[in-house]
C-alpha cells in the first residue's frame, strides 16, 4: 500500500488545522481573492484542501491555505479535506506546487518563493533549480532568470505585499531603493489606481531623473526628486480629483526629466490649436516629434462635406502655424 | 595607455599552428595556455556563467572564424521599417570584444560572450577579401575593422595590422580603415601602405574621455599617435562619435575640433564623421547599472522610430549644427564630412541638402581615391 496515499475524505474541524505552519505554502502571505471569498460564503469549500496529519491530532496544510483562511473567517466549522500521513517535506511541497500548477499560472513572485524554498529549505542545488524546476514552472532555464526570481523572493515581505499589484520587473528595480523610496512608491500605489503601463512610466521617470541628477552631481533621492519636480505639491492638492491628480503628477515628473521636449511639445500643441482644425479632421504629429511627416485623418458623409473639408485643408496649408509646426520636426 | 595583456589563453587546436596564433604566443611567453577543441562551447559556457564585464576579458581566445569575414556595415540595415542614412561602409571582423570600458559601448549589450576573441585564420580573411575585390572591379570598397573590436588594441599581439596594410597597399578598388581609441600604431609606421590605409580615431573632448572612456588612450596620446601616422605618410581620420551632451559641451567640442586641426594638416584628413549618442533601451539599462554617474544620463533621450534611444531632435540638431560648423570652418574642401546612422530628415537639415543614398555618401567620402 502506498504510504503517501490519502486516507478517505474526512470532515476536519477547521480549529484543528494549523494554518500558521507555512512549511508547504507557496506564498509568504495568502490574501484570498474576493471571488473566492464570495464563493465560499455562498456554497462552502467545494474543492477539498490537502492536509497532513501531525502529532497530537492536529493537521498542517499542504495546499488550500486560502480556502481554509476564508472558511475560518466565514465561521465554517469543518471542511472536507484529503488527509495525508506524515511524509517527506520536500515531496509534500512539490505536491502542493503541482496541484497549483494544474489550476493557475504562478506570478513571478510565487515562482521566486517556490525556488527559494526549494533552495534554502529543501536543499535543492541551483543547478537542479535551473535544469528541473525552471522548466517545470514554464520558465527559461537561464541563470539570469533564476537570479532575478530569487532576488524577488528575498525582498522584505512588507515590500512584497505592498507592491503586490506592481509589475514584478518594477518591484525588482525598487528592491534596490532605500526604504523611504520604497514607501513613496508603495503610498502612490495605495492612493492611486495605477495601471501597468503607467506604473512603468512612473518608475522609469524616477529612474531616469535619479540617473540624470547623479550625473549632474546633485542629490538623487526620490523624495528630493518628488519635491523638486512639483509632484509632491500636486499630490497634496485635494481639490484636484484623484485621476487628474495622478495625471498631473506624471506630467510634473515628465517635465522635470524632459524640460526641452516638454517645451517643444507645448509649442507644437499651441500651434496646432491655432490652426483651428475643424471637427471631423484629426492631425497627428510624430511621437516625440521624431519624424518628418504629419498625419491627418478625416471622415465625411457626402461629397459636399468632403468639399468643405478640402477647403479647410487648403486654409490650414496656408497658415504660418503649419510651417512653424514643420520647423519643430 | 595601459595595453592589453591577458592572464590566460584558450587556443583552438585547429589554429594552433597558424601565424597569428604563433605570434600571439611568442608575444606572451609564460602565459597559461589551454588547448580547446572548439571555442563555441567555451564561449557558450562563459556566456551562461555571466562573469563581470571587466573580469572576463582577462582571457584571450584564439579561434577559427567559420563564417564570412566581410559584410556590409550593419548600420545600413533597415530597423523597424526605418532606414538611417549610412556611408556605404563594409566591415571585416578579425576580433570580437574589447578590453576598454567605454560607458556607452554597444558591445556591452550586443556581444553575449565575455572573452576577447581573435580569429587566427588570417589567410581565409585575405583570400575572401581578394575574391570580393576581384569579383567587383567597378565598385569601390571602404572597409573597416572596428565593428566588434577596436581595430588596433590587439595589434601589438596579433600583427593583423601589418597583414592588412600590406594586402590593401596594392588594391585599386579598396581602402582600409583602422578605427581605434588606442595609440597602438607602432606596428604600422614602417609599412609600405601605398596610401590605401587610413588610421582613424574615435575622439571626444578630454572631459568625456576621462569620465566615459575608461582604459582608453588619452586624447593627447591619440593625437600624438595620429601625428606619428601622418609623419609615416598615412592619411588619418576622426570620428566625433558619440557626441555627448553635457553642460560644457560647446566649449569641449570646439576645443577638440581646433586641437585636431592645429595638430593634423587638414589635407591629411580624408573624412570626419559625427554621430550623436544612440543606444538601444537594454543598453541604456546596462549603462545605468554599470556607470550610474555617467554623463550619458544627462541628455533628454527618447525612442526614435528605428527603436534606438536618441537625444530629442532639437538637441541633436543643435549638437550637429554647431560641431559640423566648427569642422567645416577648419576642414579641407576635400574632406568628406558625414553623420553616422542618423535619421534622414535630420541628416538633410544638418547638411542642408536632399537626403542622399548610402552610395552617394560613400562615393563622396572616398572621392580622392576614386578619381586618382
Amino acid at each position: 500500500m502506498n504510504p503517501n496515499a490519502p486516507r478517505p475524505l474526512h470532515s476536519i474541524a477547521v480549529a484543528e488545522i494549523d494554518d500558521s505552519d507555512r512549511t508547504y505554502a507557496i506564498r509568504a502571505d495568502c490574501e484570498p481573492p474576493p471571488e473566492l471569498v464570495r464563493s465560499i460564503q455562498a456554497v462552502g469549500v467545494l474543492s477539498p484542501p490537502r492536509i497532513e496529519s501531525m502529532a497530537g491530532g492536529r493537521y498542517r496544510v499542504i495546499s488550500g491555505f486560502r480556502r481554509l483562511k476564508v472558511a475560518r473567517l466565514a465561521g465554517i466549522e469543518s471542511v472536507d479535506c484529503l488527509v495525508f500521513p506524515p511524509g517527506k517535506e520536500s515531496t509534500r511541497f512539490l505536491e502542493a506546487v503541482h496541484e497549483n500548477l494544474g489550476t493557475r499560472r504562478f506570478t513571478d513572485l510565487e515562482c521566486g518563493e517556490i525556488l527559494l524554498k526549494l533552495l534554502e529549505s529543501f536543499g535543492r542545488s541551483k543547478n537542479e533549480l535551473l535544469q528541473t524546476f525552471l522548466p517545470l514552472l514554464g520558465l527559461k532555464a537561464e541563470p539570469r532568470v533564476l537570479e532575478r526570481l530569487l532576488r524577488l523572493a528575498r525582498m522584505p515581505s512588507v515590500l512584497k505585499t505592498a507592491l503586490e499589484n506592481w509589475r514584478s520587473d518594477l518591484v525588482l528595480r525598487a528592491a534596490g531603493w532605500s526604504e523611504p523610496e520604497q514607501r513613496l512608491l508603495e503610498s502612490l500605489g495605495r492612493r492611486y489606481r495605477i495601471g501597468h503601463s503607467r506604473q512603468k512610466e512612473v518608475v522609469s521617470l524616477f529612474v531616469e531623473l535619479r540617473a540624470a541628477r547623479r550625473a549632474a552631481g546633485e542629490r538623487a533621492e526620490l523624495q528630493t526628486i518628488w519635491e523638486d519636480s512639483g509632484a509632491a505639491s500636486v499630490d497634496l492638492d485635494s481639490r484636484i480629483p484623484q485621476p487628474e491628480r495622478l495625471e498631473r503628477i506624471v506630467r510634473a515628473l515628465r517635465m522635470a526629466r524632459y524640460p526641452l521636449l516638454s517645451a517643444q511639445l507645448a509649442k507644437a500643441a499651441d500651434r496646432k490649436r491655432s490652426l483651428k482644425i475643424p471637427g471631423g479632421l484629426r492631425l497627428d504629429l510624430p511621437r516625440h516629434l521624431e519624424g518628418s511627416r504629419i498625419q491627418f485623418q478625416g471622415s465625411f458623409g457626402s461629397p459636399d462635406e468632403l468639399r468643405r473639408l478640402a477647403g479647410e485643408l487648403t486654409r490650414i496649408s496656408e497658415q504660418a502655424e503649419l510651417r512653424e509646426l514643420f520647423e519643430l520636426l | 595607455m595601459k595595453h592589453y595583456r591577458p592572464q590566460k589563453i584558450f587556443l583552438e587546436h585547429s589554429v594552433a599552428e597558424l601565424a597569428v596564433s604563433r605570434r600571439v604566443l611568442r608575444r606572451l611567453p609564460g602565459l597559461p595556455v589551454e588547448m580547446i577543441e572548439s571555442s563555441e562551447e567555451l564561449l557558450d559556457a562563459a556566456t551562461r556563467s555571466r562573469p563581470s564585464a571587466t573580469g572576463a576579458k582577462r582571457a584571450l581566445v584564439l579561434a577559427r572564424h567559420k563564417g564570412a569575414f566581410f559584410k556590409p556595415c550593419p548600420a545600413s540595415q533597415t530597423r523597424g521599417g526605418e532606414r538611417n542614412v549610412c556611408c556605404n561602409y563594409f566591415v571585416v571582423n578579425y576580433a570580437s570584444n574589447c578590453h576598454m570600458q567605454c560607458s556607452y559601448c554597444y558591445l556591452q549589450s550586443y556581444l553575449n560572450f565575455p572573452h576577447l576573441v581573435v580569429y587566427a585564420n588570417s589567410d581565409d580573411l585575405l583570400s575572401e577579401l581578394d575574391e570580393v575585390f576581384r569579383a567587383r572591379p567597378g565598385s569601390f570598397f571602404r572597409v573597416g575593422t572596428g565593428e566588434l573590436a577596436d581595430s588596433l588594441a590587439l595589434d601589438p599581439l596579433t600583427g593583423y595590422g601589418k597583414l592588412l596594410v600590406e594586402f590593401f597597399a596594392s588594391r585599386r578598388n579598396a581602402v582600409l580603415e583602422f578605427k581605434t581609441k588606442t595609440d597602438c600604431v607602432d606596428g604600422l609606421l614602417g609599412l609600405r601602405h601605398g596610401g590605401r590605409t587610413v588610421v582613424s580615431w574615435s575622439i571626444n573632448p578630454r572631459f568625456i574621455q576621462q569620465r566615459e572612456e575608461h582604459g582608453t588612450a588619452t586624447i593627447e596620446e591619440r593625437l600624438s599617435a595620429a601625428e606619428r601616422c601622418v609623419d609615416a605618410g598615412y592619411r588619418v581620420a576622426f570620428h566625433l562619435d558619440p557626441l555627448i551632451y553635457y553642460p560644457e559641451w560647446e566649449r569641449g567640442y570646439r576645443s577638440l575640433v581646433d586641437e585636431i586641426f592645429d595638430r593634423i594638416p587638414a589635407d591629411s584628413i580624408p573624412w570626419i564623421s559625427v554621430g550623436v549618442l544612440r543606444m538601444t533601451s537594454p543598453l541604456k539599462d546596462v549603462i545605468r547599472d554599470r556607470f550610474p554617474a555617467s554623463l550619458i544620463h544627462l541628455g533628454e533621450t527618447v525612442a526614435a522610430p528605428d527603436g534606438k534611444q536618441r537625444y530629442i531632435k532639437a538637441l541633436r540638431l543643435e549638437l550637429y549644427h554647431k560641431v559640423v560648423g566648427w569642422i567645416r570652418h577648419r576642414a579641407a574642401p576635400t574632406t568628406g564630412l558625414y553623420a553616422c546612422m542618423e535619421r534622414p530628415e535630420v541628416w538633410s537639415r544638418v547638411f542642408s541638402r536632399p537626403i542622399p543614398t548610402d552610395e552617394q555618401v560613400g562615393n563622396e567620402v572616398t572621392s580622392s581615391w576614386q578619381s586618382a
